[in-house]
């Protein structure tokens, strides 16, 4: 997945995230929020997603799908067929390689650099002066520590360099008192080292951590920046219910108090965001104040909306390499005299051939020879190599005579799904080497890699996502049967118990299925449909 | 000479005011023993002292030597309570410890003789 597909998925999903948090921040359990920011923290920073048949990516699939032409899906030649989901899974190099790291990626590279030293500057600057801090001489915080044993040492200090408590370190943490702080108000001390424990406890400095580094990654993304402070925000507004939980709703409005109180102190600092922190205290209150027992139709509210939302927008979508727009159907040429068959379904006109590829140094000569600058071609590959060493082809060409290999490349497309789809844009065509021209078997090209295997389905047909088995079983009526191989996902197709060699089905929209059994064959099997385009039955050639 | 100290290195001119002048690496002994201080972090804040002229910086050996008394340090801590808390009115600040209940009978001759001896 490359890190632009990750940010917008992601940016879906804090939005999301937001849009709930709006509708149900007083009513929901904090730790609910806190769940869902994780959630986003895993998808802004692991670069893998889980593919799912609930996830959006999946529906915009189907929906896009629907208003599209025609979708068609190649199939791997050797393999049989090739389910693509495979490709949702390979995460691709954000950086493909050292050589062709483009500019924006370089300016992607530097602000992490920028962000990632602010940060560790004013961490290591802060470090260095909290580390001056005095022991608190205080009787009560000795009591409140012996009976408050933790399993990581806490300790506490005082600082008049600070205005309001706080906590840092994870694996020594340290609460951090201000000196102006009113040591004799025990109550107001107990909820502070209360406050700051909880934080203690649940590790949110690490987890301030993990969110400082999201926001380092994706910088360049103003809906982070907003994960980002609302991130924050919740792991307070959680560490206050747990206090108000500890210490009973009656305590709200004492604990709001010393809130308030502590805010106070520090607000001298924060003029630059003042109306901001407001806000946010102001949030803080209202929450406190608000705090509920949580019911048992919060808790399953909770639930629900967590595991719905990682479900729908955490995940990515199971597609299928989309290539669209593609009307051509299956074109494969074989040219030679020898005995090999041929299958010209749709074959590109050199017109067509011509517009493809004319730009890039292909031309026909008098006899209808492609040739490449000038030079005869003698095995011309437009494709793509996919996972599992299968590829899937566009066009191919072949022709004994000629004296030169030649290959196409293109541009990947990120669906932005974490799939990909490798049709992009044409971008060049050029020779294999000499070496593989020599290894080139040409036999082999003509006997055993056939016509690419295509499913070609008009929209509003069946289905994209069945498989080859089910796509099979309509044709059981007519004497075809398909064994799947063990693993699955590829096998052979027989008729009337012959092992069939090249099955073709082409509908009456121009739509085509064709496959090829795994282990060979030796017939050709096609389709035949009335004049109302019904499958009424099944030939051998 | 009125210098802004922090409790930091207000911690470290207490060890050379009670003890005269001391080698850095003696300060920063007796301070991991009364404050838990680590080498380092008491080597930041006597350099911090030096930059702001409170210490005397004398090799070899690192010597530190106050160039500030406690009383610097007091008068320039009262002069800042005055300002920030009694509007720069010092009868007010006087008033105020007066007006306190828990002065001692001593205390209290102390401030008698004081307030005398200004007359």
């Amino acid at each position: 997945m490359s890190i632009l597909s990750m940010t917008l998925s992601a940016s879906i999903l804090i939005l999301v995230v937001v849009a709930v948090r709006a509708m149900f921040l007083l009513r929901l359990p904090k730790i609910t929020f806190l769940v869902l920011w994780g959630i986003v923290v895993c998808r802004l920073l692991v670069p893998y997603s889980i593919p799912s048949r609930f996830s959006v990516y999946t529906l915009m699939d189907r929906v896009g799908s629907m208003f599209s032409e025609q979708i068609v899906t190649p199939i791997s030649t050797a393999e049989g067929i090739h389910s693509l989901v495979i490709a949702s899974e390979t995460p691709a190099p954000s950086v493909s390689s050292a050589l062709s790291v483009s500019p924006l990626t370089l300016v992607w590279l530097a602000g992490i650099f920028v962000c990632a030293l602010f940060f560790i500057v004013t961490h290591v600057r802060c470090r260095r002066e909290y580390r001056t801090a005095l022991p608190v001489e205080s009787d009560f915080v000795a009591a409140w520590q012996r009976e408050h044993p933790t399993w990581r040492p806490v300790q506490v200090k005082r600082s008049d360099t600070i205005s309001a408590p706080l906590t840092y370190g994870i694996i020594k943490p340290v609460v951090l008192l201000p000196k102006s702080m009113d040591y004799t108000d025990k109550r107001q001390l107990r909820y502070v080292l209360a406050h700051e424990y909880t934080h203690v406890m649940r590790f949110d400095t690490l987890a301030k951590s993990l969110l400082a580094a999201a926001l380092c990654v994706h910088w360049f993304n103003p809906v982070v920046w907003v994960m980002y402070v609302l991130a924050n925000r919740d792991i307070e507004l959680a560490c206050d219910e747990a206090i108000v939980r500890t210490f009973g709703e009656t305590t709200r409005s004492a604990y709001a108090r010393t809130l308030i109180t502590m805010e106070e102190k520090k607000s001298g600092l924060t003029t630059l965001c003042n109306n901001f922190s407001r806000n946010a205290i102001e949030e803080r209150i209202v929450s406190i104040m608000k705090t509920k027992k949580t019911t048992t139709f919060g808790i399953v509210l909770a639930l629900v909306l967590v595991v719905g939302t990682a479900a729908v927008f955490a995940t990515s979508g199971i597609s299928r390499i989309a290539i669209g727009d593609y009307t051509a159907g299956i074109t494969y040429v074989v040219e030679g005299e020898n005995d090999n068959f041929q299958t010209t379904l749709n074959v590109p006109t050199e017109q067509d051939l011509l517009s493809e590829y004319g730009a890039y140094g292909i031309s026909f000569d008098e006899k209808g020879k492609m040739c490449f600058n000038g030079e005869p071609v003698r095995y011309f590959w437009d494709g793509a190599e996919l996972d599992d060493n299968a590829s899937s082809v566009y066009y191919e060409y072949l022709n004994a005579d000629g004296t030169v290999d030649v290959h196409t490349t293109r541009n990947v497309i990120d669906n932005g799904d974490g799939s990909e789809n490798p049709f992009g844009e044409l971008i060049g065509i050029e020779r294999y080497s000499q070496e593989e021209y020599k290894q080139r078997d040409l036999s082999d090209l003509k006997k055993s890699s056939g016509p690419d295997t295509y499913v070609a389905d008009v929209s509003g047909g069946s289905g994209q996502d069945e498989s080859v088995a089910q796509r099979f079983s309509k044709y059981k009526g007519y004497g075809i049967e398909y064994r799947e191989r063990e693993g699955g996902s590829v096998g052979n197709v027989y008729y009337n118990g012959q092992m069939v060699r090249l099955f073709i089905d082409e509908n009456k929209w121009g739509g085509i299925f064709t496959y090829r059994s795994v282990d060979g064959g030796e017939i050709i099997v096609h389709t035949i449909y009335d004049e109302n385009g019904k499958l009424v039955g099944v030939e051998k050639e | 000479m009125a210098i802004k100290l922090f409790d930091s290195e207000l911690r470290v001119m207490e060890v050379l005011w009670k003890e005269g002048d001391t080698t850095a690496k003696q300060i920063a002994e007796i301070l991991k023993e009364q404050v838990g201080w680590s080498k380092t972090t008491t080597y930041t804040v006597i350099k911090k002292c030096v930059e702001k002229g409170a210490i005397q910086r004398i090799d070899p050996h690192f010597v530190c030597r106050p160039r500030v008394t406690r009383e610097d340090a007091q008068e320039f801590e009262t002069d800042e309570l005055i300002e920030k808390m009694y509007d720069g009115a010092a009868d007010q600040l006087v008033a105020s410890i007066l007006g306190r209940k828990n002065l001692s009978r001593d205390e209290i001759e102390h401030l008698k003789q004081i307030v005398n001896s200004l007359e």
